[in-house]
């Protein structure tokens, strides 16, 4: 594209960021509501997408990866009515630097004298977003659940109470959610998962680092091979099925729940272990000072890996799986 | 060009009023500055809102007001003798100029609102820029559209941010008697650690931002109630 011509979409990207509507069409879903799919490109032809931002309140949103160029919006609005469904719209702002961003929003929500006022609850756009597999993202969902698959580098991710999946994901994740659960199957590369009220699930993350943290969520992990680990939880359970990693180190710890952690792998191991409650740690030593603190270290000398197991009111369990 | 130049300029230059050379100062400072990015992309927002608009009708009490004090003073004046009839004539021939001059005063109003909006700084109220004698009855739906644009996940965020308060009011207690084990000099540190998150919470816009700071706040409390090391003052 010529300077000319890439000057030419930003500015039409900035001045009219409403997209083109490229409309499918408008069905009834046979309740009374109406539905529109509508698809469009987003972004700035012929320039590299850096950074996808999509933001939608409104409902769900997908992010998938793939071997395209291109970002690829697939909207599906729902409305009780027309006049509503007119409110929804989807913004696209491409901007030069190759960011690009995806904003949902409903508009006149509290109506006036001519249009009703339209209840949050009864309108949805749901967000199918195609982004190159080397495009950096971020998501953020008020209610809605947030997907994010097949990406390369890394991803930052919100969410109010909907629920965050993640899926085939390389480079760092950061992930925060107040009330929704959290859930990462195949992540290569670092991970910060935070969530207050929702739980924390982890199925073959290899990485770095890995931390979790959950106020009042449990914490289940699965084929965990991080370097270093860090699940924490206040109120609830945490549970954990690892690799042991060749110098690495593994801190577990609720304050209320119990911490059941089984570890697999030929390196050595040297673990301690308190618990407010139950301590279940094979071939410990008995506690030798007042802080009550267990040890206990199998196989080899060499590269061994750190292993810290607590809860201050719960139960503590730790086992060696060969 | 810099930020504050491109302030000036930014609704002329979305509205495609500057010549070549201005707007391509514009497009180019815009390429370059974050922050200039949004203040454009706020005004398109704001644009789109206010298209939305429904096109101002007067109300229909207007014309009955109206045309009741013309009856009131036709009356008033058939009483009256010679000179109260020129006035009537008067009246008569303002009339079918009345309707256009009352949608001339209607769109200026209209006009003075949305350049007073458009001129608005964050720290003063829409409603309080607004003229004073502007129709009661276009106002409201300005100030609708807007407040919704700005506006609608309040009710979540507001939930949101009692859900935090109290997860903090837990945490604090729990963190203050882990911090109470600490030596002076760091106990000092965590009170300043502690009061600089919840300045960032306080400072923080509704919304990403300040579920960010919220978690922020609580994954370091969390962190202190179950006695990790954390990071006091910016270092470890």
């Amino acid at each position: 594209m010529s300077a000319l011509g890439a000057l030419a979409a930003v500015t039409l990207a900035l001045a009219a960021p409403a997209v083109a509507w490229a409309d499918d069409g408008t069905d009834g879903d046979g309740d009374g509501a109406v539905i529109e799919r509508a698809e469009f490109q987003a972004g700035i032809a012929g320039r590299p997408v850096g950074v996808v931002a999509i933001d939608n309140s409104l409902g769900d949103v997908r992010i998938e990866g793939y071997d395209g160029t291109t970002v690829t919006v697939i909207a599906v609005k729902h409305a009780p009515d027309t006049a509503a469904l007119r409110r929804l719209r989807v913004e696209s702002l491409a901007n030069p630097d190759g960011s690009v961003r995806l904003t949902t929003l409903l508009t006149e929500r509290a109506g006036h004298a001519d249009r009703p006022a339209v209840a949050l609850a009864s309108v949805r756009v749901d967000l199918t977003v195609k982004v190159p597999r080397a495009a950096a993202v971020s998501g953020r969902v008020t209610t809605g659940r947030l997907e994010l698959a097949n990406v390369d580098a890394g991803a930052d991710l919100d969410s109010s109470t909907g629920p965050i999946v993640v899926r085939n994901v390389a480079g760092v994740v950061f992930a925060r959610s107040l009330a929704g659960s959290q859930r990462f199957e195949e992540v290569f590369g670092s991970l910060d998962s935070h969530a207050i009220d929702g739980d924390l699930a982890f199925d073959s993350v290899r990485g770095a680092a890995l931390t979790a943290r959950a106020y009042a969520g449990d914490i289940d992990g699965r084929r965990v091979a991080a370097k270093q680990v860090r699940l924490s939880s206040i109120s609830g359970r945490v549970d954990l099925e690892a690799e042991a990693q060749p110098g690495g180190s593994l801190t577990v710890t609720s304050l209320r729940g119990a911490v059941d952690v089984r570890l697999r792998g030929s390196v050595g191991v040297a673990v301690r272990a308190r618990a407010g409650g139950r301590v279940s740690l094979a071939g410990a030593t008995a506690p030798t000072s007042a802080d009550r603190w267990v040890e206990a270290r199998y196989g080899a000398r060499r590269d061994r890996a750190a292993v810290q197991v607590e809860s201050r009111f719960g139960d503590v369990s730790f086992a060696l799986m060969q | 060009m810099n930020c504050g130049q491109l302030a000036a300029e930014v609704d002329a230059y979305l509205d495609g009023d500057l010549d070549q050379v201005a707007a391509s100062a514009c497009r180019g400072h815009l390429r370059t500055c974050a922050a200039c990015r949004d203040l454009a992309d706020r005004q398109t927002r704001l644009r789109a809102a206010l298209a939305e608009l429904p096109p101002a009708e007067p109300p229909a009490s207007l014309w009955a007001a109206i045309d009741a004090r013309l009856g009131a003073a036709e009356i008033a004046d058939s009483r009256r003798g010679a000179l109260a009839t020129g006035w009537s004539r008067l009246v008569a021939w303002l009339r079918p100029v009345a309707w256009p001059v009352a949608m001339v005063g209607s769109a200026g109003a209209i006009a003075l609102v949305v350049v007073q909006l458009r001129g608005a700084t964050p720290t003063q109220p829409l409603a309080v820029r607004a003229p004073a004698r502007a129709p009661a009855a276009v106002a409201p739906p300005v100030q609708l559209a807007l407040r919704d644009a700005i506006d609608e996940r309040s009710d979540l965020e507001r939930e949101a941010d009692a859900r935090f308060r109290q997860v903090v009011s837990e945490l604090l207690p729990l963190a203050r008697t882990e911090v109470a084990t600490w030596p002076a000099r760091r106990a000092q540190g965590f009170a300043h650690e502690l009061e600089r998150r919840e300045q960032a919470v306080l400072v923080a816009s509704p919304g990403q931002v300040r579920e960010r700071a919220w978690h922020e706040l609580t994954s370091y409390l969390e962190r202190v109630a179950l006695g990790e090391q954390v990071a006091l003052g910016g270092g470890r």
